[in-house]
């Protein structure tokens, strides 16, 4: 009968039974071995003899004046080399985790940064660190807080307005809110625009939407009136139908800046002073976040520095890992 | 090492959503020295593997990342209990056979597959070697046991008699001595004989066949039974080979036996243990799969 006590995690064997079976199959001396993990050859034997004992297997036996493996040995050695390989594993991970070579980074995001701004730079970060691992979930922001903590992610890339009291936050960058038409559209052609001329205009957004509502509260205190309102979630759809020609259409620019680009859309030149959405990087405060999940806050910052407006009316507030 | 058995048990608990006093309950220790055991972890790793959360602390991403591949090593350490439970029943191991060729290549490969079947944990090694070379490669040790034709053995073994197998003469279907319905010594004297005959012991058997009057006017001297079968499929002579390594070309009627009126040699083919060495509790079983699917005595 096996009896379990006597070895690690209530098993017959221990690690160190386990190192010295192996070390037996690769050819080593018990000499050898026993040099390895600082132990007398006389221990090394009492250690085999006692895991004979509690697994009721002949594992070693002599030959001349040595021990060696019996056949059953030979067996268990090689299982026990898959055991350990395991365990070694644990402490490779353990080295890339301090190293920031390895772990899962867990972001959430609303919907534009989610989907227009992210993406790219999770792609660059993990060219960097090819065996990272990056969750990036996507939510509209009236659920978003629910699944920040139920999938216990590490950052939120949100807009700042709004954000729930008990977590800190860095300002990332301003996007600016645009107004924008078809090329072939009449007001496509206007060299200059107030917000007031838009009154007599079908304005397409996602009105819907907690911060736009704010957004959209933001530019009638600025003068902007819509002719018509309409509603559309996804920024995709919203640049459809501005591109069919039904409207203008209000959209963050980080959204459209592929479409402004190729000249699918044009942006309307609206004189009154631009509104900026602010987006943050949001934790829990208490978070120890990995030394993974601080490397892609760094990179975020540096791709975010590079690409997009800073953000302007906040002082950047640094982490200070825990 | 950075992690020991109990750091990785106590994680992957916590993972499990234990909390700290009930990790503590489960491996009978203080619910301050699972605190102990996870801060020394700590700190040889230099990672935070735990964070406050309330009044009660909660596992760190890293913390989590390590319990999860903690967890397969812990598995796989348990997974060795029940393999060495498997090794003493016989049910899991390796098993290292040598065979001389007929054996090897016509009598073992079905059974021990289906042993393989009925023993999914089990790896076999099936070595196949001529006579001449299988046993010195026997003697120096490694193989649990070899199986050979019964030979006269000059070390210390255990011999098993596993079963007979006639040596037969053989042609091509459609040649004129496979219309033959008796054939006696003298019948043989002008045709070819093709074997095995490098091979020490099938030497001392066309020695047997001389000393019995049997003569032929020329041999062919193959390494293989398939050339040996093949040669004689394309009309080239008379084959001499075990009746195992032609029992499929016989029973297809591509090859046929010939019959001769004096009794050929009969050969029985043997497990050979050596004394100085225990057989494993796998070893034992698969020779009594061997010894139970080749009943002695049953005709080849």
């Amino acid at each position: 009968m096996i009896e379990p006590r006597g070895g690690d995690d209530g098993t017959a064997f221990t690690l160190v039974d386990l190192r010295i079976l192996a070390g037996m199959a690769s050819g080593k001396t018990q000499a050898e071995i026993g040099a390895e993990m600082h132990l007398e050859q006389p221990a090394i034997s009492k250690l085999l003899r006692a895991c004979e004992g509690r697994t009721g297997l002949a594992l070693v036996e002599p030959v001349g004046r040595r021990l060696t493996l019996t056949a059953l040995g030979r067996d268990l050695a090689a299982a026990a080399e898959r055991t350990l390989a395991a365990f070694d594993e644990v402490e490779r991970l353990a080295g890339d985790l301090l190293a920031a070579r390895r772990g899962t980074v867990r972001i959430i995001a609303s919907s534009t940064p989610g989907s227009y701004v992210l993406p790219g730079i999770v792609a660059a970060f993990l060219r960097d660190v090819p065996r990272a691992s990056i969750q990036l979930h996507i939510q509209p922001i009236s659920n978003l807080w629910a699944s920040f903590e139920a999938q216990q992610c590490d950052f939120a890339v949100v807009p700042a307005m709004g954000l729930p009291e008990q977590l800190v936050s860095e300002p990332l960058y301003d996007d600016p809110v645009v107004f924008f038409a078809s090329p072939g559209s009449p007001i496509a052609g206007r060299t200059n625009l107030a917000l007031d001329d838009l009154r007599t205009e079908t304005i397409i957004g996602k009105f819907v939407e907690s911060h736009w509502r704010m957004i959209v509260r933001e530019l009638e205190l600025r003068g902007f009136r819509a002719g018509r309102r309409v509603t559309i979630i996804p920024p995709e759809g919203v640049k459809r139908m501005v591109a069919a020609g039904a409207g203008v259409g209000i959209l963050l620019e980080s959204s459209i800046r592929r479409e402004l680009d190729r000249g699918t859309v044009v942006r309307l030149p609206i004189s009154d002073p631009s509104l900026d959405q602010l987006f943050c990087l949001a934790r829990r405060p208490n978070d120890a976040l990995s030394p993974l999940a601080l490397r892609f806050a760094a990179f975020l910052r540096a791709k975010i520095a590079a690409g997009f407006r800073p953000a302007r009316s906040h002082a950047p507030e640094e982490y200070v890992p825990t | 090492m950075l992690f020991t058995a109990a750091d990785l048990r106590i994680l992957a608990r916590l993972n499990d959503g234990l909390t700290q006093a009930e990790v503590g309950a489960e491996l009978r220790l203080e619910q301050a020295s699972i605190s102990r055991l996870l801060h020394a972890a700590e700190r040889r790793s230099g990672l935070q593997l735990l964070q406050p959360d309330g009044r009660r602390v909660r596992l760190t991403s890293v913390g989590r990342e390590l319990a999860e591949v903690g967890e397969r090593a812990l598995r796989q350490l348990r997974g060795l209990d029940r393999f060495a439970a498997s090794l003493r029943a016989g049910r899991a191991g390796s098993v290292r056979i040598i065979a001389s060729s007929t054996p090897g290549s016509y009598l073992l490969p079905g059974i021990v597959a289906r042993f393989l079947q009925r023993n999914p944990d089990v790896d076999v090694e099936l070595a196949v070697e001529t006579m001449s070379e299988l046993w010195e490669q026997f003697m120096s040790g490694g193989f649990d046991f070899a199986v050979t034709p019964r030979i006269a053995y000059d070390a210390d073994v255990v011999v098993t008699e596993l079963c007979d197998d006639p040596i037969v003469l053989f042609v091509a279907a459609g040649t004129a001595l496979a219309g033959r319905l008796s054939l006696g010594c003298a019948d043989f004297a002008d045709h070819m004989l093709v074997g095995k005959f490098s091979d020490s012991y099938w030497g001392q058997i066309t020695r047997e066949l001389g000393r019995r009057g049997y003569r032929f006017a020329r041999r062919i001297d193959l390494r293989s039974s398939e050339a040996v079968k093949q040669t004689v499929q394309a009309g080239l002579g008379i084959g001499l080979l075990f009746g195992s390594a032609v029992r499929e070309e016989l029973a297809e009627g591509t090859l046929v036996r010939l019959p001769v009126a004096d009794p050929l040699l009969q050969q029985r083919h043997c497990i050979v243990r050596r004394t100085d060495t225990d057989a494993t509790p796998l070893a034992q079983e698969l020779a009594a799969f061997l010894r139970d699917a080749l009943d002695p005595g049953t005709p080849s």
